[in-house]
């Protein structure tokens, strides 16, 4: 390469005087600044272009003088490259340009780089020209003009064959992907013969001419011992225009194996990583060379700069998404986005913490001393009724106190102030009177209980407050022994739970709604299919109808003919009732008791409302009911809902795998003791495994039209069954979600 | 004896269908052969005659209304076809209409329109047969009318 580099540097003469004859002249634009024009062969926009303005910037930011920065785009990929627009392009720019001294010219990429020496003469004649990215096979052949000097782009494949086989040690298959724009070509076709001195080991295969979402579709299927090579798609095999960054971050995505690239842009969109080149770097070197132009130095002096030095970069986040063995990774390789781990992060803090940690237990310790030593010290006064009055007195719960036979000997200031009146006028059984009559049974008899138990109570009842008002108290009792051991009552407090309560009551009936409205949506979504069902039924009916008709038109009717004619049209009547079963029964908005349900005819009733769906969207369905399965109790349309909701999501997770495996299995079994379980598994995308939780919160959907309300719902109506639902990766693809129900195996 | 009376051959894998369509078109004066999928219709294969067109449902499992539609044109089949179905969608239509189909007719369909397609069918099976007198009698095995 430095070889390559002297050959060309040599032969160019000292030019310097062109560069002065340019600065005499007048301009419109600040006459102090000196004037660059950077030309790009594509659109600045793109990622690639941007970094390397970026860096061009940051090296001319330097400079001591003004320097007006003027860029323009060829934009071939969008626009092409047919002589006439680009000699449209030549005049336009000669025209703009006509009265700034332009001292420097920064082709960047090699058709910029050609384009501009091609009509430099009658373009800006009197300019340096310092280029970049251009490779050394662009400029072989051709004769560099004295005032030119630039940066060499030195694009490497062969070093990245080297990481995958480092990292893959099982590498067997690379395929190359690359577009089908000009640029594309070239860069394919260098990254080809490079792969070529692999092909003993490798077999190499060439992604090109296909459209975007083919060569998705063959990357996505890639056996486990292949490697995703991306070079560029600046045009896919259909014509359409892309931006490769864009291009990178789909094929990783999609690719079932690692994807390398050449470009460090690319990194972080989901590629493993690659030996690669920066073009921030070379915007740098770039505006480097264009500073010592400036400062006066003839470009021929200027040696055309070497390949700025490629690096290998790996995504953390990669390496372990595709489980690589991290001691595999090259010594000199820079990882990125690598997360620290909690203690590399944060040590500093962890060690302040458990100083401060220890400094707080021996606190404690020493509180919890002098506490024992104080309490023991106040064991002897408790039993003073007058100092226990006073501590309760200011208590802002309510508390009470009972003898054996429940009546009350004591009352502090919150619970008077809460009924009303004096503890004189309630002691004893006067309480009683206070509670609901709707409560007072299940007061009295669980009260009894726990007495007869000597054990604790707690429940929930409605007390007359001074008001009238009757609001709900939780009422907590915990028992008083003697020395000797005697039950001596219960010493309690009551807290007003009543708006809490009303919250809780709220919350259900919201869910109900919720739960209802979500049915009537999804009972939208079958409409259509429904709909279609119905028309075999009617259809048949009209035609018998009709039928039936023209028989009773003939000069002697048929009626054994018009008997089976209304008999078939009863049938085709039920079939059409029997379509809409399933919908009426969704649609209820809530049955007040729980009743038996029979899982399997449950399952059954739903896949059959679902039938249609599933032939619409070629997916094979299968069910594989339990035989002798326990029924549930609950609610049947809520039930229902849940397993529709399942098996709903089965058919989109499949929206997009191939025909052969679109195959939705249900089964019903009581696995573990006490439980039915309804198991739906698809084999469609699958879930992260770390996401299997989160697509259960509310919102959290996968699905461009999806609320994210149908997992978190189901749920809710799974845990109100006092169920349990949960999903887990299938062993070879796709997802299965389990809803387990206890059962209620009555001898009825 | 007048001529025999032109044939339709109903394919439709909806049993009370067949059935109620049938019975119409007897009571219109057609002779009627129902089949219950495509492929018991193709491995029976019944000639081409001067009076006879195919009513066909779509969607069927198996073979759908389409391939028989396809098989009939590569066999050089000029019997006319009109679809009929319960899932009516655009883009099943405009293949049918694109392979020669003389109606797409939507259950439930009414009695005015389902026997004026069945006459336009026969009609264009005579003008083609006019042009392909090459097409021999019935094999004459009568399958049970259901």
């Amino acid at each position: 390469m430095h070889g390559a580099s002297r050959r060309l540097a040599h032969p160019w003469p000292t030019c310097a005087t062109l560069l002065v004859a340019s600065l005499g002249v007048a301009s419109p634009a600040s006459s102090q600044a000196r004037h660059v024009v950077v030309v790009y062969d594509e659109r600045r926009d793109l990622p690639g272009l941007s970094m390397f303005d970026a860096g061009l910037v940051e090296a001319l930011a330097s400079s001591t003088e003004a320097v007006e920065l003027y860029r323009e785009e060829m934009d071939l990929s969008r626009l092409g490259a047919d002589e006439g627009r680009l000699s449209r392009l030549r005049d336009l720019w000669r025209e703009k340009y006509r009265d700034v001294p332009v001292d420097v010219v920064v082709p960047v990429m090699g058709p910029a780089f050609n384009f501009v020496l091609t009509h430099r003469d009658s373009l800006i004649p009197d300019a340096a020209v310092v280029f970049s990215g251009v490779s050394w096979r662009e400029l072989e052949g051709r004769s560099l003009p004295t005032d030119a000097t630039g940066v060499i782009l030195q694009r490497e494949f062969a070093p990245t064959v080297e990481l995958a086989l480092r990292l893959q040690p099982t590498l067997r298959r690379v395929v190359l992907v690359s577009g089908t724009s000009d640029f594309d070509r070239v860069l394919a076709a260098q990254a080809l013969q490079e792969l070529r001195a692999y092909e003993e080991r490798l077999a190499i295969t060439h992604l090109d001419d296909l459209p975007l979402s083919a060569i998705l579709e063959e990357v996505s299927r890639l056996p486990a011992e292949s490697a995703v090579f991306y070079s560029t798609v600046f045009q896919d095999g259909a014509g359409n225009a892309y931006v490769p960054h864009d291009v990178a971050r789909e094929i990783a995505t999609a690719a079932s194996v690692p994807t390398y690239a050449f470009l460090d842009q690319y990194l972080g969109s989901g590629i493993l990583g690659g030996h690669m080149y920066s073009l921030a770097r070379y915007g740098q070197e770039a505006g480097r060379l264009v500073l010592s132009v400036l400062d006066g130095a003839a470009p021929s002096s200027l040696p055309v700069v070497g390949p700025a030095v490629s690096e290998t970069l790996l995504d953390w986040r990669q390496v372990q998404r595709w489980r690589l063995d991290p001691s595999r990774i090259p010594p000199d390789a820079i990882t990125r986005f690598r997360e620290l781990t909690f203690w590399e992060e944060y040590r500093g803090w962890m060690v302040g913490a458990l100083a401060l940690v220890t400094l707080q237990s021996l606190l404690i310790a020493a509180l919890v001393m002098q506490r024992l030593r104080q309490r023991r010290a106040e064991a002897r006064l408790i039993e003073s009724e007058d100092r226990f009055t006073r501590l309760a007195d200011e208590a802002p719960v309510m508390m009470w106190k009972v003898d054996t036979e429940r009546r009350l000997t004591f009352a502090n200031r919150s619970w008077l102030e809460f009924v009303g009146g004096t503890l004189e006028e309630h002691e004893g059984l006067g309480w009683a009177r206070l509670v609901h009559a709707e409560d007072l049974e299940r007061v009295l008899e669980v009260s009894g209980l726990a007495m007869e138990r000597r054990e604790g109570f707690s429940f929930d009842l409605r007390v007359r407050r001074h008001d009238g008002e009757y609001r709900w108290l939780l009422c907590n009792g915990v028992p008083r022994f003697s020395d000797s051991g005697a039950l001596l009552g219960y010493i309690g407090s009551n807290i007003d739970v009543t708006e809490s309560r009303e919250a809780e009551v709220e919350k259900q009936r919201a869910t109900t709604q919720l739960a209802h409205a979500a049915r009537v949506a999804m009972i939208g979504e079958l409409a259509a299919s429904v709909a279609h069902e119905l028309n075999q039924p009617l259809g048949a009916i009209l035609a018998n109808a009709e039928a039936a008709e023209m028989v009773l038109d003939e000069s002697e009717p048929a009626l054994e003919e018009l008997r089976a004619i209304l008999a078939d049209i009863r049938a085709d009547n039920q079939r059409a009732s029997g379509i809409l079963d399933p919908i009426r029964h969704l649609l209820r908005k809530h049955q007040s008791e729980p009743v038996r349900v029979d899982v399997n005819a449950l399952v059954e009733a739903i896949l059959k409302l679902a039938r249609i769906e599933v032939a619409a969207r070629r997916v094979s369905l299968a069910f594989e009911p339990h035989d002798a399965l326990p029924p549930v109790r609950g609610d049947r349309a809520q039930l229902q809902q849940v397993v529709m909701n399942l098996v709903l999501n089965g058919l989109d997770a499949m929206t997009h795998s191939p025909d052969a495996q679109r195959r939705l299995v249900v089964r019903t079994s009581n696995g573990d003791p006490g439980m039915v379980k309804i198991s739906v598994a698809d084999a469609g995308v699958g879930v992260r495994d770390d996401l299997l939780d989160t697509i259960f919160e509310p919102f959290y959907t996968t699905k461009e039209q999806g609320l994210g309300l149908g997992l978190s719902l189901s749920r809710t109506i799974v845990k109100a069954h006092r169920g349990r639902i949960w999903a887990e990766n299938n062993a070879d693809v796709g997802v299965t979600f389990h809803v387990a129900l206890p059962d209620c195996q009555e001898p009825t | 004896m007048t001529a025999p009376r032109p044939t339709v051959y109903v394919i439709d894998d909806d049993l009370s269908f067949r059935k109620a369509v049938s019975r119409l078109l007897e009571a219109a004066g057609y002779e009627v052969q129902g089949y219950s999928s495509a492929e018991s219709f193709l491995a029976d294969a019944p000639r081409t005659r001067k009076d006879t067109c195919v009513l066909c449902d779509v969607r069927m499992s198996g073979h759908d209304g389409i391939d028989v539609q396809r098989v009939l044109r590569e066999r050089g089949s000029l019997l006319a076809v009109v679809f009929v179905t319960a899932y009516s969608d655009r883009h099943t239509e405009e293949q049918a209409r694109a392979g020669g189909a003389v109606d797409f007719l939507t259950k439930p369909v009414g009695k005015d329109r389902l026997l004026g397609a069945v006459e336009q069918a026969l009609s264009v099976a005579k003008v083609s047969l006019g042009q392909d007198p090459g097409t021999s009698a019935s094999r004459g095995t009568r399958r049970s009318r259901l």
